[in-house]
């Protein structure tokens, strides 16, 4: 009634404009995967003590036992048992929280794709690093979003040029973080003229990988002046550019078949745990850049939008969190890798002689002796650059120091 | 039969069922979340959301009502909290949403018409959005939208009458063209209404602020 005293726009315009445009959408993506995964991982977070094995099994067995009268064990009896094996083998003190992580990396549901896993408490380097294992290949139709801090400690690198140069040892598999090689280099991107910082993506043919492997090279890079509210300090510092960064990559599960991130084994990031990509949040000063490099195994004749960087930030005039997202299509990969820049090419060589110092289970079929023919490639591409130069050194060094030890 | 077999199933805990109610009302939940957030990361977690939601909320459902209109009431709050959330307050409605294709000449005027319609309801609040979406697009009853939203029926009446109002104003304001030249602006007055109006259902600001 009210509607016919007032004027309006037509309803069944209304209805027609609706039509229009929302019969024409639909998800990018195959959501039901992801929705039995989840309710997958729910399950399994929220099961109780008895249905993890082998409380259950063995407590059926127990039952099956007693209803035989084979034993003339109680059930009192029984329950100590059960309680002693629960505390030798699941010894609540036997988690301490450094370890956390590391059981996010082996327990997630996802990470059963393949791939192993680190040992329990395979604590292998003194108390700065333990061994987190190594990245499982993820289907992305279990996830296909992964976060990477944009703020990479270089320290593991740093040592272990120092041990092999200095100390003539090679260094703890257990200490050896890849992104922490591959960012002690330059990327070589250009810095943006506009916004807090650009991406960059790069692909090419896997140099480690099988058949129909590419490699990403994911990078981000900040503009090189700050503004005058976040000027140097007196730490010397340069001026932050943005806060909160974060950075997710989406792969597209129509092209994209698995994906498998290089480094970041410690802080790996469970896709809807948003506590942890909060705490791979960090700010980024003027002049900062970092790289990432992700294996991915593309469908067979797939074409398209195979990854989305998305960052978001905070911007330091309005505090707004803003958004900035690159797409890197498949027609974009290089066809070989020497087609691609030379930053592209090194990284590559250092992340697999990063693999094969921490005995990484995707360099089974790499060798220091290889990777000498290969950094003098490199070598050449960078004539002049002191750290490359550094870099070819202590490969050489590390096959002298690997072939004494084996002698 | 084959909807109703699997709500029977789902309520019984069977999560295959669940992907029965997936195929079937998936694009719907969807597209509702997509009219509200105008952002399709949103909407795509927003269905997911339900989903998931739906295996435990899917026990409370009386059989006697409709299920799409019941689910929508899982849908729109979900949508609603999404938008709420801090880091998604900056994604509105875009421009850019997806367009159905050229349209023919003849075609053209009312295809204008149409996306005038649609870029000026991106303008309305989320809440005056999904009353649009539930009722001209899926068609649902006064009565069901209340019920999906938690409110009366009086508020749904009026958040359609002034989504309505808004969507002339905003189209006139434009320049785009209306349905028929002889309507004039509804003139709506803040304390005491449209002329005319029934009392009760006239003070839009105060019904306007009414938690739902």
């Amino acid at each position: 009634m009210l509607e016919n005293r007032t004027p309006y726009v037509d309803e069944q315009q209304i209805t027609a404009a609706l039509k229009e445009k929302l019969d024409g959408v639909a998800p990018r993506q195959d959501l039901w995967p992801l929705i039995q995964a989840e309710l997958l991982r729910r399950q399994q977070k929220h099961r109780k003590w008895w249905q993890i094995p082998p409380f259950g099994p063995l407590v059926m067995l127990g039952g099956y036992v007693q209803s035989l009268r084979l034993t003339r064990v109680s059930l009192g009896s029984a329950a100590l048992a059960l309680l002693a094996a629960w505390l030798v083998l699941l010894p609540p003190w036997a988690n301490p929280s450094q370890d956390a992580l590391a059981r996010n990396a082996r327990d997630y549901w996802y990470d059963k794709a393949s791939g192993p896993v680190a040992e329990s408490g395979a604590v292998t380097y003194a108390a700065f690093f333990h061994n987190t294992g190594d990245n499982p290949i993820i289907n992305t139709a279990h996830n296909n979003f992964c976060s990477f801090s944009v703020d990479v400690d270089t320290m593991s690198y740093a040592q272990a040029r120092d041990l092999v140069i200095n100390a003539r040892s090679l260094p703890d598999p257990g200490s050896v973080r890849l992104e922490g090689f591959i960012n002690s280099f330059g990327h070589g991107y250009q810095p943006p003229t506009e916004g807090p910082f650009a991406i960059y993506i790069e692909g090419a043919p896997s140099p480690f990988g099988g058949e129909n492997q590419w490699l990403l090279r994911i990078g981000l890079q900040a503009r090189t002046t700050g503004t005058m509210e976040s000027a140097p300090n007196s730490t010397g510092l340069p001026p932050v550019i943005a806060r909160n960064v974060k950075a997710q990559v989406e792969f597209d599960p129509a092209v994209v078949i698995s994906y498998r991130q290089l480094g970041y084994e410690y802080q790996r990031v469970p896709y809807d745990d948003f506590l942890t990509i909060n705490m791979v949040a960090s700010e980024i000063r003027a002049g900062h850049s970092v790289t990432a490099l992700f294996e991915v195994s593309l469908r067979e004749g797939a074409q398209g939008r195979a990854a989305t960087v998305h960052t978001e930030y905070q911007d330091l005039d309005t505090d707004d969190a803003k958004e900035l997202i690159r797409e890197f299509n498949t027609t974009e990969f290089g066809a070989n890798l020497e087609d691609t820049t030379p930053y592209f090419q090194r990284d590559a060589v250092v992340a697999q002689y990063a693999e094969v110092l921490r005995e990484s289970h995707w360099a089974q079929g790499s060798s220091l002796e290889e990777m000498q023919v290969l950094v003098q490639k490199v070598k050449a591409l960078f004539p002049g650059d002191r750290l490359v130069a550094e870099f070819a050194e202590l490969v050489k060094q590390s096959v002298v120091i690997a072939a004494m030890n084996t002698s | 039969m084959q909807e109703q077999e699997a709500i029977r199933q789902c309520q019984a805990g069977d999560q295959k069922a669940l992907g029965t109610l997936f195929e079937l009302h998936h694009l719907a939940v969807f597209r509702t979340a997509y009219g509200i957030t105008g952002n399709y990361d949103l909407a795509e977690d927003v269905t997911q959301q339900v989903f998931i939601e739906l295996i435990t909320a899917i026990k409370r459902y009386d059989p006697k009502r409709h299920f799409l209109p019941w689910l929508h009431t899982i849908a729109v709050r979900r949508s609603l909290d999404e938008l709420r959330r801090p880091a998604n307050r900056h994604k509105t409605i875009p421009d850019d949403l997806p367009s159905p294709g050229p349209s023919p000449d003849v075609e053209a005027e009312k295809s204008e018409q149409l996306a005038a319609i649609w870029t000026a309801a991106g303008t309305l609040g989320p809440k005056h959005r999904a009353v649009l979406i539930l009722r001209f697009y899926h068609e649902f009853s006064v009565a069901e939208i209340s019920k999906a939203l938690g409110c009366s029926s009086v508020t749904v009446r009026v958040r359609l009458h002034y989504a309505r109002a808004r969507l002339r104003e905003i189209l006139e304001a434009g320049g785009s063209p209306l349905t028929d030249p002889r309507l004039s602006k509804p003139e709506i007055h803040r304390n005491g209404g449209t002329p005319g109006q029934a009392a009760g259902s006239s003070n839009l600001a105060q019904v306007e602020v009414e938690p739902c």
